[in-house]
């Protein structure tokens, strides 16, 4: 069970970098969503990997706190969405670049 | 021997489906990819006898926010939309540079946690108990917990307050019948 600790970081580190890289990289607003998703994921991995490591539980409680504030933030964030695809119809990153509207 | 053959399926999985998170044309797709991700990244939780984890990760996360994502996106019927492309060169050099930084970290992680592992060890028999986070749940992050559920209130509310098409114009006809 030892290679898992060096083995769950490197997992971590890809998959945040990942998520990072897909944000760059996509145009449609809901798949960048979901990249800050991937991220999430990451971190969540590397919390619970410490957690288990250490034996301590405050990992598990700020694993369940980034749960819960990726779970209002995707609530409210996909209400905007559809705000904005009422309006507009299309949601690409790129032509989004007015504040006003 | 066993349990080395399945995290290494599940490290490939989870690699894998990060990778066409990013990659798939396709919005559900990449959505799909997504929970195969989460559900990957819980069966290593469970592999490292944290099953507290892995059970909320897939009750929560997959099985409540990715719906909540998929809705949307059938609401929506974005469909064929999206492809990866990499039109903007400024933003190619950015990603060359954060893939090329990412391969450095890599490899220093790597070589420092080859020999010696600081201490750290995964060998915890017995885990992490679920009397023990809502112990600390209650006792010392108190405030965390219950500041976390006000904000899950004031997310529903902002969601069903964005979501209402003719806010305005319904309070006006109300205003303009009486």
């Amino acid at each position: 069970m030892e290679f898992m600790l060096p083995g769950n970081l490197i997992l971590a580190a890809a998959i945040f970098t990942i998520g990072v890289l897909g944000i760059l990289l996509k145009r449609n607003a809901i798949s960048i969503f979901m990249c800050v998703e991937l991220m999430f994921n990451a971190a969540n991995l590397a919390f619970i990997t410490f957690a288990q490591s250490l034996g301590r539980p405050e990992g598990v409680a700020v694993f369940l706190f980034v749960i819960t504030v990726a779970a209002a933030e995707a609530a409210v964030g996909l209400a905007l969405f559809i705000k904005i695809f009422n309006d507009k119809d299309n949601i690409d990153a790129d032509e989004m670049d007015m504040l006003k509207n | 021997m066993l349990i080395e053959l399945i995290y290494g399926i599940l490290f490939i999985l989870a690699l894998f489906s990060a990778l066409m998170v990013v990659l798939s044309p396709h919005v559900v797709y990449a959505a799909l990819y997504l929970v195969m991700t989460m559900v990957s990244i819980a069966a290593v939780f469970v592999l490292m006898n944290a099953p507290l984890a892995g059970a909320l990760q897939i009750i929560v996360y997959a099985g409540a926010i990715m719906v909540l994502f998929l809705f949307v996106i059938m609401l929506l019927s974005l469909g064929r939309h999206e492809g990866p492309r990499m039109h903007n060169r400024g933003v190619r050099v950015l990603g060359g540079l954060l893939a090329g930084a990412f391969i450095i970290q890599i490899a220093v992680l790597y070589g420092s946690l080859r020999d010696d592992l600081g201490g750290y060890s995964l060998t915890n028999a017995e885990g992490i108990t679920i009397e023990e986070v809502a112990r600390i749940l209650i006792t010392d992050y108190l405030y965390a917990f219950e500041m976390t559920s006000v904000l899950l209130l004031v997310a529903v509310v902002g969601a069903v307050v964005l979501a209402r098409r003719h806010l305005i114009q319904g309070a006006q006809d109300a205003d303009a019948s009486h």
